[in-house]
């Protein structure tokens, strides 16, 4: 037991941000559009600029390839939240694909939402290419509300129910 | 009475439009498709004219293009259809869409009262308070306009007001009794894909298509039927309705598990109008809702 609380210890020490209660590091999949928020993530990374490292960034060609039907698979796999990120409005490459988006996804997060499924385990947000800083920021910000609705379980506790597939 | 000018007019259509045949329904409120004028004696419209004939619309229309043989397009004759309000906002959804043109339809509009559920021998829920009583789109009308009453939201503005964790278990009882006959989809009119990414048995498959193919065709949602995958599959469901289900309640109608899939359209309805302004199938030659985009759209919820 003494043996576990160590482990967790350590790995409490690897992690510098501000720990949850019970030591729950939130699992995100980040989208990030080729063309802005991916090059501002690289900025980010080329700047040495610190951000909790929960997200797993998967590379798009633009904001408005995310299906609806990509979040609510990651969110059944049991990612605890999805970051959806894109050009702000008007600096889209393909010029409007981020506006398509939006439409699309806020009505997602409103269903999310109703559905019970926490609307902040969604989210979404624009960065530019040369907005590292707000790169950071928008990963503190997503991890730190995923982290305080913890992990989700909502797809998970049912598997057990039925007894796995 | 409105039965007779239905018969009417639709033997009217047949002799001048040269229509293939008149959807409708018969007395004992089964779809009837009309291809003579004996049949056409037969079309009524009462109470227990429940089915929506909008989707058995598509499928006839749609089964006669193509080509001939020496590459030319094939005519397609008109079909004829008796539509409700309900129906009508569909049809004019499809309309809208470019899935059916209108001059290969011939629409009598039938003013309705709402009909009934035979199994509950009372008024469908969704009849009791309805907004689209009156046809939106038709070539004739088989009788006087009726009233229609305001839309009533105060079941959804319920669930709403619930916790998140009380929405969730509300939803998971309902949808533990999910069978999963995809009969909601099968029989939504505005569901028109040939392949539907929800079921994984939906491929159409070709005389070229690979096993490989087959094997490597992404699944959304699994084949198996338990509460975790009938949750995502109607969750999923919804984006596809965005700001295109008219809530004409059939899928709610054909449910033989009686699930109240309403509550979950309906709601996107409210938000579609509260959010975007946007009323699906409000008139003729609207774009789609995902289809346009705006620079002013709501940007709040994004970082």
């Amino acid at each position: 037991m003494s043996g576990s609380q160590a482990a967790k210890g350590a790995e409490a020490g690897a992690v510098p941000s501000e720990q949850g209660e019970q030591g729950f590091e939130p699992k995100i999949v980040a989208f990030l559009c080729n063309w802005c928020s991916y090059a501002g993530a690289d900025l980010a990374g080329v700047s040495r600029l610190q951000y909790p490292p929960n997200i797993r960034i998967i590379r798009v060609m633009c904001s408005g390839r995310i299906s609806p039907m990509l979040v609510l698979r990651a969110l059944k796999d049991g990612a605890d939240g999805v970051l959806v990120s894109g050009c702000h409005p008007g600096d889209c490459h393909y010029l409007k694909g981020n506006l398509y988006t939006r439409r699309q996804l806020q009505l997602l997060r409103n269903m999310l939402e109703y559905y019970g499924i926490e609307a902040d385990r969604f989210q979404m947000s624009w960065v530019s290419a040369s907005e590292g800083g707000k790169f950071a920021d928008v990963v503190k910000t997503a991890v730190e509300k995923v982290r305080k609705l913890g992990p989700n379980t909502r797809f998970k506790v049912m598997e057990s129910q039925d007894g796995g597939e | 009475m409105s039965d007779e000018k239905i018969r009417e007019e639709a033997k009217k259509a047949l002799r001048e439009r040269g229509l293939k045949c008149v959807i409708g329904w018969s007395a004992d409120g089964t779809p009837l498709f009309a291809e003579t004028e004996d049949d056409i004696d037969r079309l009524s419209f009462n109470k227990d004219c429940a089915n929506n004939l909008v989707g058995y619309l598509t499928q006839e229309v749609r089964s006669q293009r193509g080509k001939t043989r020496d590459g030319k397009e094939k005519v397609v004759k008109p079909v004829g259809i008796v539509v409700r309000g309900c129906d009508s906002k569909a049809l004019l959804l499809l309309l809208n869409e470019n899935i059916l043109s209108r001059k290969d339809v011939f629409i009598i509009g039938v003013p309705c009262t709402g009909v009934e559920d035979k199994r509950a021998g009372a008024l469908y829920r969704k009849c009791v308070k309805c907004a689209m009583r009156n046809p939106v789109v038709y070539d004739v009308l088989a009788s006087e306009k009726v009233p229609e009453d305001e839309k009533d939201y105060s079941e959804i503005e319920a669930i709403e007001n619930m916790s998140v964790e009380e929405r969730w278990e509300f939803w998971e009882e309902i949808f533990a009794d999910c069978v999963r006959c995809h009969a909601c989809k099968r029989s939504c009119p505005v569901c028109y894909c040939d392949e539907c990414l929800l079921d994984p048995t939906d491929v159409a498959i070709r005389p070229d298509t690979t096993a490989d193919e087959k094997a490597h065709r992404p699944r959304w949602v699994e084949r198996s039927v338990n509460v975790r995958e009938n949750l995502l599959y109607h969750l999923a469901r919804l984006p596809h309705l965005a700001g295109r289900c008219v809530d004409c309640g059939e899928c709610e109608r054909v449910c033989p598990q009686r699930l109240p899939l309403r509550l979950l359209t309906a709601k996107l309805e409210k938000d579609v109008k509260e959010i975007f302004c946007y009323e699906p199938a409000k008139e003729e030659g609207q774009k789609p809702l995902i289809a346009m985009s705006k620079m002013e759209d709501e940007n709040e919820f994004i970082m």
